[in-house]
């Protein structure tokens, strides 16, 4: 689901896997504010996880004011939170700058040109 | 208010001179998932006989639903739902045959629950048992065990010998059981990411003993796996190694010593510090890391 991907190899809890690429999900606007996270039993279901596990990361979501409860009706992503912190956004735009960089150098076009692209589609509110 | 569904204690037992179990006390709280591993022969399907009422306790005692399966067995194994490894269901009947005289048994037996398994799993109603794939054997073995919706569902090595998507769908049931009901579950399996997956706590059994229980993550959290630069020449040294109270494993790896230690990385660097050493690295942590350094031949060295 949202193609979250867990790891088994040792780093991270699973719980953890599931805070952090929901907060990414939100950051790249897959996720927008306001929209519901799917019912724990869903998502447990199609990771393939724990309930309590899906519970666990929620509550941790919801510690953070990413989103919040509705009793008996869901889990809600809160409103005009960016979920990432200044450190964390500069990271996610860093490494995709990162990549823009060696596509362009790779096809040789030129950096304003890039910028150009850039302003454009931050107007079209891409 | 019950609490505990399973209560064991000190229960041991002797096959001829093989100590299967070696006093184990254990007690599985309601509503959670448990997952029970080791090694072929650590104890893990003697264990689950018990609990089924299949043995009876030679020292120590079983109790669940507060009575003693051995000895109330139509009571405690009418809540109770079982998936055996060895699958032994009756090979003549077709699927459905099987559904109707499983349902004699278990005074809650919902049909409709097993009528939509058996749709949801592909399993033709008609379809003889001996007719039918491995897969196909596990997952009609399933069906008949979490059917009458069972207070403890106990899964022993269920995805043994299954392809990928049997093991899917065996797993996705135990998910949707946790999920679904206050059912306790217990499943023993040899796939440990399988395990840290759908569990609440582990269970690790090893000759006999349960050397480890609790969540995946508190037991990872006291798993730390460093490499370290030490002098081992040095006699202090060698006798940390040895004997070090703080030490689960110690192996030598690459001209540096791998150590498997509870303390966190401050209160481990200070004793390495100590001992004229340092870290070096700090490796990541699996399930299966975990249960290799504790039940590693070359333990405290080599």
């Amino acid at each position: 689901m949202y193609g979250i991907k867990l790891n088994f190899d040792g780093g991270m809890p699973i719980y953890l896997q599931v805070v952090n690429q929901i907060k990414h999900l939100i950051a790249s606007r897959r996720l927008q504010p306001g929209s519901e996270l799917p019912p724990i039993r869903k998502l447990a279901q199609s990771l393939l996880v724990n309930p309590n596990t899906v519970v666990k990361a929620y509550k941790e979501l919801e510690r953070q004011g990413i989103v919040f409860t509705k009793r008996g009706t869901g889990t809600f992503i809160s409103e005009g939170h960016s979920p990432l912190n200044k450190k964390e956004q500069k990271k996610v735009i860093g490494s995709l700058a990162g990549q823009l960089v060696t596509q362009a150098k790779l096809l040789n076009i030129p950096m304003a040109e890039i910028i150009q692209e850039i302003e454009k589609q931050f107007k079209e509110g891409a | 208010m019950m609490h505990n569904i399973v209560e064991i204690s000190k229960l041991s037992r002797n096959f001829q001179a093989t100590k299967a179990l070696d006093n184990i006390s254990l007690e599985l709280d309601t509503g959670k998932v448990y997952g029970l591993v080791g090694e072929n022969g650590a104890g893990k399907s003697t264990l689950i006989k018990h609990i089924i009422g299949a043995l009876q306790p030679q020292i120590g005692s079983v109790k669940v639903f507060g009575k003693s399966p051995a000895q109330y067995p139509v009571e405690v194994l009418s809540k109770i739902g079982y998936l055996s490894e060895e699958r032994d269901l009756p090979m003549w009947m077709r699927a459905r045959e099987f559904m109707d005289h499983t349902e004699a048994f278990f005074p809650d037996w919902d049909m409709g629950l097993a009528c939509d398994l058996m749709q949801k799993f592909h399993i033709d109603p008609k379809l003889k048992i001996k007719n039918m794939s491995r897969g196909q054997k596990a997952r009609t073995g399933l069906i008949a065990a979490v059917s009458h919706r069972p207070e403890l569902l106990v899964l022993d090595e269920p995805s043994s010998g299954l392809d990928v998507m049997a093991r899917y769908d065996i797993l996705s049931e135990v998910v949707n059981t946790a999920a679904s009901s206050r059912s306790t579950i217990l499943f023993s399996s040899h796939l440990l990411d399988e395990v840290e997956r759908v569990t609440d706590d582990i269970i690790m059994i090893h000759q006999g003993k349960i050397i480890l229980t609790g969540h995946v993550d508190a037991i990872k959290s006291r798993n730390n796996r460093y490499l370290t630069a030490l002098d081992s020449e040095n006699e202090k040294v060698e006798e940390y190694l040895k004997t070090g109270k703080n030490i689960i494993r110690a192996v030598r790896k690459d001209g540096e010593w791998l150590l498997v230690t509870p303390l966190s990385h401050d209160a481990f660097a200070a004793e390495m510090k100590a001992l004229g050493g340092t870290i070096t690295e700090k490796l990541p942590c699996s399930l299966e890391n975990v249960f290799i350094d504790h039940c590693s031949l070359e333990n405290h060295h080599e």
